[in-house]
């Protein structure tokens, strides 16, 4: 038999298997929340949902910890230090500070839209938020903490021992302190975008070069990684698929080998979890190593490394315009109080 | 009842083997399983989908995944829960989660190279067209039929995949690539998506073709014939075990009849038991007592009926706590000396009555033998046969005992250790108190070396008070009359006649609490 009939057998077969009609469960939660309108269902890019099944105690507990500079060994640095949700869920620096003045070795991702991330950390080496919790706590370059000498400062605070008698039936744990933190993270939705508004049928939400912005992201081929609700966060990616990325920007470190770093595949080298685009415009300095300091640099180093495209300025110009209707509403945690990194 | 603890011992062993199987988990268990085999169809949909451009966006294959991820360690839970350990299903759930995890990984693959795939297939039309216009603006010439072949045999490529579409399109590239460098840069960049497509395809087809395999689905399958089998050996098991239990539970109810049958012959029989034993124990009783009265009239018959000194006004009581008392006093003349005796045996009851009992005839004994005999020989002489009888007894007696010899002229002479004599003097109109020395009787068997003999007289109008410590250790509110009470009121009474003298005493005793033998005697010098 003929190779290539063989080929189109497969394909009949998968194109019956959709045809049968299964529900997604991308649809099912869009159909169970405020829904897409149903012409856009098929849109690369789906509106975000709040998570309305969150326990508040625990996420409350999980933002006290977030804001809380005792995490830190010196008592210097909280979560939000490095990832000041009020400003976009990151700290607006090519690389953060740590304790001690320490600078980190890549750009702090945000924090927002994070619960949609399949992974967490540029090289998704954490599976989960609970995972990526113990990351930035030990790291020397960051927090600098152990896990013991943490839950002995948690423990001395009768506030935090009731609130986590509270929240968990066993109280105090370092699984429970990891469980508060990602319960909170998993809060900090931005929903009510005027992209998703747009989805939603609001077709007045974006004006007219926002629009041909959005085409354009399309057609490009930016949609080949950034789609779904969080507009990237769902995949991993080469950094240079179309272009030799690093050699052309030169002196490379230990991490810009992305993901060889956690596999040591050689096929994983310079492969990265795709950022998500939601509130892109707040989130500069831009890729792992903070090299494009504008939305519109960034969108010429994608055209030229990743889709391997010229872009006109006009082209960029249009992208960037529709890159910024994908901010949403950020999330209030103004009553945690607020920490700059370093200060005591 | 080591018995019935050993049935009911066996009849929980046998509950909990037939409890080994939980049906609710086994339904659990199954549903899970069942939910894999979904899962794991689902996620081949969406790959397919994905390749073939009928889905947009990868969210629903990456939730497919976290789902499955988050099945199989719920799986693993409820197989540890349901089914307990178990080597071959652990291993076949730990191949599982190998394979789910190893199908992610391609899963990842998968996605980026067809990322590319997509957005190569998507722009090469448009590359086409701007290396076209970018050749003809350049040589002014028509653009050479190559780039519409390169085109065509990359699609063609695309959509069927073979080693001989491979080759066209690999001429296609040939044709283009020597002019690549002096033509214009969109002529590199279709030339560089030409070879993206072939690139990336060549990597997400057969990665295509392993993610459509059977791999997971022959683990679930595998996992879901390791349990199925154990949890069919487990109900076997646990139908054994119940019959076992039904058959138990019959004889355990054999058991339970017999039991009540023989208690109610048991009950039936009781009350001719009890009225039987309740009659021998009356008898008993009857005898008991019976001796007790006869041990009451003894010790009543020893006591002195009447006491009398010559030149005295003399009285004397003794009232016991119990029937038989250890108190003892005696008046006696023997020769010429009239003797005053008041002893005090420890404890009371029989065993303290018996004492005194052995006492008074080692007393009546000595003196008749030896009528001259002085008080500290007497004493003596009585220690030795008291200190032999009650070793005989195997008691742990003792006994404090005074011995006052009067003689013709009035003088008393006196040994032993017991209460402190009072001696009330008309004269001064004051009490004196004279303090005793010597030892117990009946601890030692000689003790002569121990005791020695006093004097004193009495004038007219003198009074003598010897008495036992059941008087000065009653209580009232609390605290004892003590010698001082005794002296005070002694003191008040003294001029009375002697019989008055110890009724006084005896009256003041009433709003006392006695619980020990009361002896006292009062002897007024006329």
């Amino acid at each position: 038999m003929c190779a290539w009939r063989a080929e189109l057998r497969v394909l009949a077969a998968g194109l019956l298997l959709v045809a049968c009609g299964r529900e997604e469960p991308g649809q099912e939660r869009a159909r169970t929340s405020d829904a897409t309108s149903v012409e856009f269902q098929k849109e690369p890019i789906q509106p975000l949902v709040l998570d309305t099944a969150i326990d508040q105690q625990r996420a409350e507990l999980g933002g006290r910890l977030f804001h809380d500079p005792r995490l830190s060994a010196d008592g210097s640095v909280a979560c939000s230090s490095c990832h000041d949700i009020g400003a976009g869920g990151d700290d607006g620096k090519p690389r953060s500070i740590g304790i001690k003045g320490a600078s980190g070795d890549i750009n702090a991702p945000t924090v927002l839209n994070a619960g949609n991330n399949f992974v967490q950390f540029w090289d998704g080496r954490a599976a989960s938020l609970e995972e990526q919790a113990g990351g930035p706590l030990t790291n020397p370059l960051e927090m600098g903490n152990s896990w013991d000498t943490l839950l002995q400062t948690l423990g001395r605070d009768a506030g935090y021992a009731a609130e986590f008698k509270r929240a968990f039936s066993d109280g105090l744990s370092e699984a429970n302190v990891r469980t508060a933190l990602a319960t909170f993270q998993r809060t900090l939705i931005t929903v009510d975008s005027r992209f998703d508004r747009w989805l939603r049928g609001q077709r007045e939400a974006l004006s007219a070069e926002e629009s041909a912005g959005y085409e354009l992201f399309k057609n490009v081929g930016c949609v080949a990684c950034h789609q779904g609700r969080n507009v990237g966060g769902n995949m991993f990616q080469r950094f240079g698929v179309m272009g030799d990325y690093f050699a052309t920007r030169g002196e490379i470190k230990t991490a810009d080998l992305g993901r060889f770093n956690v596999t040591k595949s050689p096929a994983d080298r310079h492969v990265f979890r795709v950022p998500s685009l939601r509130n892109v415009e707040l989130t500069a300095p831009y890729f792992h190593d903070a090299s494009a300091a504008t939305l519109e640099d960034a969108v010429r180093v994608m055209g030229r490394y990743q889709l391997g495209r010229p872009l006109s300025d006009g082209d960029v110009a249009r992208i960037v315009s529709f890159l910024k209707t994908l901010t949403g509403k950020i999330p209030d945690v103004s009553r945690f109080g607020r920490v700059q990194a370093g200060s005591p | 009842m080591l018995v019935g603890a050993a049935a009911l011992g066996v009849f929980v062993f046998l509950y909990q083997r037939t409890k080994a199987v939980d049906l609710e988990r086994h339904a659990d268990t199954n549903e899970t399983l069942r939910r894999l085999q979904h899962l794991s169809a689902l996620s081949k949909q969406e790959v397919l989908a994905s390749r073939f451009n009928l889905r947009t966006h990868y969210d629903p294959l990456t939730a497919s995944l976290r789902d499955t991820a988050e099945a199989v360690e719920r799986l693993d839970s409820e197989l540890g829960r349901g089914i307990g350990a178990d080597a071959e299903l652990s291993a076949a759930v730990a191949s599982l989660r190998s394979e789910q995890q190893a199908y992610r990984a391609k899963v990842e693959q998968f996605k980026s190279h067809n990322s590319v795939l997509k957005n190569s297939l998507h722009y090469l039309p448009t590359a086409a067209d701007n290396a076209r216009a970018a050749l003809r603006a350049q040589s002014g010439e028509p653009t050479p039929a190559s780039i519409d072949h390169l085109v065509q045999s990359t699609l063609v490529y695309n959509l069927l995949r073979t080693d001989a579409n491979r080759g066209a399109q690999r001429e296609a590239l040939l044709a283009l690539e020597p002019g690549e460098a002096k033509a214009p840069e969109s002529v590199s960049l279709l030339l560089a998506h030409a070879r993206a497509v072939v690139r990336e395809q060549d990597e997400a087809d057969p990665l295509l073709a392993d993610l459509l395999g059977p791999a997971v689905d022959n683990r679930i399958r595998e996992v879901d014939a390791v349990y199925t089998r154990r949890f069919a050996a487990l109900s076997a098991s646990a139908d054994f075990y119940r019959k076992v239990l039904y058959g138990w539970s019959v004889v355990l109810l054999l058991g339970l009849v017999l039991a009540a049958y023989k208690l109610k012959r048991l009950y039936a029989n009781l009350e001719g038991m009890v009225q039987d034993r309740t009659r021998k124990l009356d008898e008993a009783m009857r005898e008991l007592w019976g001796e007790m009265e006869l041990a009451t009239k003894i010790q009543t018959a020893l006591v002195p009926k009447r006491v009398t000194l010559p030149g005295c006004d003399v009285a004397a009581t003794m009232r016991t706590a119990d029937s038989v008392g250890g108190d003892y006093y005696d008046v006696l003349r023997v020769r010429d000396c009239d003797w005053v005796l008041i002893g005090d045996a420890s404890g009371h009851g029989v065993p303290a009555g018996l004492v005194m009992m052995m006492c008074q005839t080692a007393v009546h004994t000595a003196l008749h033998e030896d009528p001259e005999i002085q008080p500290d020989r007497l004493l003596s002489v009585v220690n030795r046969t008291l200190t032999e009888n009650i070793r005989l007894l195997g008691e742990d007696k003792y006994m404090t005992m005074q011995a006052l010899c009067r003689r013709p002229d009035g003088r008393f002479s006196f040994s032993g250790m017991h209460q402190d004599i009072f001696i009330y003097r008309a004269a001064s109109e004051r009490i004196e108190t004279i303090q005793p020395t010597g030892c117990f009787l009946g601890i030692q068997d000689e003790i002569a070396d121990l005791l020695d003999v006093r004097s004193f007289e009495l004038q007219p109008g003198d009074a003598l008070l010897l008495y036992t410590d059941g008087i000065t250790e009653a209580r009232r509110d609390g605290k004892l009359l003590d010698n001082e009470g005794l002296r005070s009121v002694f003191e008040s009474l003294a001029v009375q006649p002697a019989q008055q003298i110890l009724d006084g005493i005896l009256a003041h005793l009433s709003g006392y609490d006695v619980t020990d033998d009361v002896a006292a005697i009062v002897v007024k010098q006329c």
